[in-house]
């Protein structure tokens, strides 16, 4: 803060002068808004995304050289935040001094040098000054720390302040960001984020970073026993959650439910309920008819054959799809007969299919799941083998990054809910009587100490009435 | 639902508020500003009453959760809290001068909102990302600091008309005499970013507290982070150069403004561009 009355002695080091201006500051705040601008509209190269196949245009690899698809990683943005902090640092350690000095003061200029000014305020009164003096500083008291009672040129001094700590918020604040910057950067050293993708029933020790790239390997294994999703009427996502079980070496550890929004901690490492999908390998309850006789049905998986003795003839399944075609579940079935193989899609909701586009049956054979007469096939139930979508990430650096954020955030309280509020009281005679004088200062609401100012001859007044 | 037509409503009643504020300074009488303000409590109780109801009909759904959760709800909250920190400083400053430039924001929100085909007034359920108790503590400090700085753009819009003062005859002439002087726009202008300010690194910081128990992560330079720290930084900006080195009045208007845009485009325009906070765009 820009303090009147102190004059730096230091010679101007040119170094020191750069790193310590508010214009540095400006200008590296601007040049950093700009890189985070960019960040939002250059698209930027998703770890997920960082495969080999990616096509290079002329325009990508421009930006890949300027490190520009990967602002938030680049050296751009880490150089800057550096200077940022050499910035910071300096800045402070410059105006420090002078914040110390505001803390200890204890009196303004003294009243017979040149620097100082006549009292903001005045009031004639009867009291002798001694009496006079120790009044106001009873009701000073009230509100007010009393740091210093002197005599100097004839009158007496009292010195009195409030919130002289809110000098140092401004450095809380730069403290802050500093720790918030050092956090970030032990986490991007000492951190990872990895992910990998468990089918129900699968486990697995090993997680991937970057895209697939890297590895990381556990001595432990995370096993998924349980994926569930739950919807809502409308079709989005009411829940899903995993049955996690941690296992070391034959022991299971640790158990768990993994929720959105309620991550797992184990082993100081966490994991975090990040996606799901369909596996392959999901069932399916497949009936058929045989003209007009009695329905039969078989629950069956990719792979697996269904026999019909009576015709000689194999079924196979040889696919089954979540979505075929925006039309719902389907599987293929291909029959092998001695002579020949009908091959041919059962869907689900073929009535309902049919009913949006008649005649699809006739116009598409494949569709038909009567394609092998006598018999009529269909599909019943779907039972989705799904695999649950963990993050797993370890961060040293997110405490001090919240330490950071809350001395950041106790430091902005101070300075813009508190303020050096300081008073000087000077009782000299003068004429006949006494005179009381009394000056105000503040680093943030001059308005306030006015008043403060006012209430105290007010108050004073009325305790002589 | 009642509380979405009432909703309806009081943008027609934010829109008569504002034609009495615009009344105050054609005819140059206090009365119409009487009633200007009158006008806008009403349709702040009208819209405070249909937010609860709309909180209530959430639990009568069976899908309970705050009126916070989609564009619909941060629109009308929005303009809510505008509304809120307007009468609060008109109530403080005894001035209404900042009321014909406060008022469009939050009317242009509620009739984008109700109005809209593009933005849709069902109370949608939760989905699993935004089941958390930090969603009120986020949104709330968030918006109410997007409300701050709105009043500090309309004052600093004041403040660089003010400084036309002098120069221009007629109707602008006496909107402008109107209007109360330069340094007492500059301290509430101040005061309104301040308060914002505050509220926006409350915004971030819970933000990240619950990005790291929801993303696993608390920071993922999503555009919406990324934009909200550029404003933030803008902000910072604005007050170094207050404090540090003494600006006032019109620089402190254009870089007020400036950060203004930066806040429309950390609300509007980042659902333009792809990101994880994509909770807004329906």
């Amino acid at each position: 803060m820009a303090e009147p009355g102190f004059t730096k002695a230091k010679k101007p080091n040119p170094l020191w002068a750069f790193f310590s201006s508010v214009r540095l500051t400006v200008a590296l705040l601007a040049l950093i808004i700009l890189l985070a601008v960019l960040g939002t509209v250059i698209p930027q190269r998703d770890a997920v995304m960082e495969a080999a196949w990616h096509a290079h245009s002329g325009w990508e690899a421009a930006m890949d050289a300027l490190r520009l698809s990967d602002i938030f990683h680049s050296p751009w943005l880490h150089i800057l935040l550096g200077l940022l902090s050499l910035n910071l640092v300096i800045c402070s350690l410059n105006r420090f001094p002078a914040s110390l000095r505001a803390f200890r003061t204890n009196g303004f200029v003294d009243p017979s040098s040149p620097g100082s000014r006549p009292p903001d305020i005045t009031l004639p009164t009867e009291d002798p000054p001694e009496e006079a003096l120790n009044k106001l500083e009873v009701l000073l008291k009230k509100t007010y720390r009393i740091a210093a009672r002197r005599s100097a040129a004839g009158m007496d001094l009292l010195y009195a302040d409030r919130g002289r700590y809110s000098r140092f918020g401004v450095y809380v604040v730069h403290l802050g960001v500093l720790v918030i910057i050092a956090g970030a950067l032990a986490g991007s050293l000492f951190g990872f984020k990895a992910y990998v993708n468990l089918a129900e029933g699968e486990s697995s020790s090993v997680v991937y970073l970057r895209g697939g790239q890297e590895q990381k390997k556990f001595d432990f294994s995370v096993r998924c026993d349980r994926f569930r999703v739950d919807f809502y009427e409308n079709g989005a996502p009411k829940e899903y959650r995993s049955d996690l079980t941690f296992v070391k070496g034959d022991r299971i550890v640790h158990q768990g439910v993994l929720r959105v929004n309620s991550p797992i901690a184990f082993d100081g490492f966490r994991f975090y309920q990040a996606s799901y999908g369909v596996a392959p390998g999901g069932r399916i309850d497949l009936s058929f008819r045989r003209g007009a006789g009695e329905k039969q049905s078989a629950n069956l998986g990719a792979g697996d054959v269904l026999e019909l003795s009576e015709s000689r003839a194999r079924v196979r399944i040889v696919r089954i799809v979540e979505n075929m075609m925006e039309m719902g579940p389907a599987v293929k079935l291909v029959v092998d007969l001695p002579k020949e193989q009908i091959t041919f899609w059962v869907f689900q909701e073929i009535a309902e299919i049919e009913k949006a586009n008649p005649g699809i049956v006739r116009q598409v054979p494949m569709f038909n799941p009567g394609l092998f007469p006598p018999y009529v096939f269909s599909l019943d139930r779907m039972h989705r083998k799904y695999y649950t979508g963990l993050q797993v990430a370890r961060d040293p650096g997110a405490p001090v990054v919240a330490a950071g954020a809350f001395l950041l955030f106790a430091g902005l309280m101070v300075i813009f809910f508190s303020g050096h509020r300081q008073i000087e009281v000077r009782v000299e005679t003068a004429g006949g009587g006494t005179r009381i004088g009394v000056s105000g200062r503040s680093n943030r609401s001059p308005h306030s100490v006015r008043a403060d100012m006012q209430r105290l001859l007010d108050e004073y007044t009325k305790a002589n009435s | 639902m009642t509380s979405t037509l009432i909703l309806s409503a009081v943008t027609f009643v934010y829109f008569g508020a504002f034609l009495l504020y615009l009344l105050r300074v054609i005819t140059n009488r206090e009365a119409w500003g009487v009633a200007a303000t009158w006008t806008l409590l009403a349709g702040f109780a009208g819209q405070t009453i249909a937010l609860a109801l709309r909180w209530i009909d959430s639990y009568r759904l069976g899908i309970g959760h705050a009126p916070l959760s989609n564009f619909y709800e941060s629109l009308v909250f929005f303009a809510w809290a505008t509304v809120l920190l307007y009468l609060l400083t008109e109530w403080r400053t005894r001035s209404r001068s900042a009321g014909i430039l406060v008022t469009p924001p939050a009317l242009i929100c509620m009739a984008y909102a109700s109005f809209s085909p593009a933005v849709s007034s069902r109370i949608q359920p939760l989905i699993p990302a935004l089941q958390s108790n930090w969603l009120i503590s986020h949104v709330v400090s968030c918006f109410l600091g997007y409300a701050a700085f709105t009043i500090a753009f309309a004052l600093a819009i004041m403040s660089l008309l003010k400084q036309r003062e002098g120069t221009r005859e007629g109707l602008t002439k006496r909107f402008l005499h109107l209007l109360p002087d330069g340094e007492a726009i500059d301290e509430l202008l101040y005061h309104n970013v301040v308060f914002g300010f505050i509220l926006l690194t409350m915004g971030i910081v819970t933000g990240s507290v619950w990005a790291h128990h929801a993303w696993g992560s608390y920071w993922s330079w999503d555009p919406k982070e990324t934009w909200s720290l550029v404003t933030w930084l803008i902000y910072a900006v604005l007050l170094h150069a207050r404090l540090v080195r003494g600006w006032r009045g019109g620089k402190i208007a254009v870089l007020c403004i400036l950060g203004f845009a930066a806040v429309l485009f950390t609300y509007f325009g980042v659902n333009y561009l792809p990101g994880l906070h994509s909770y807004l765009k329906s």
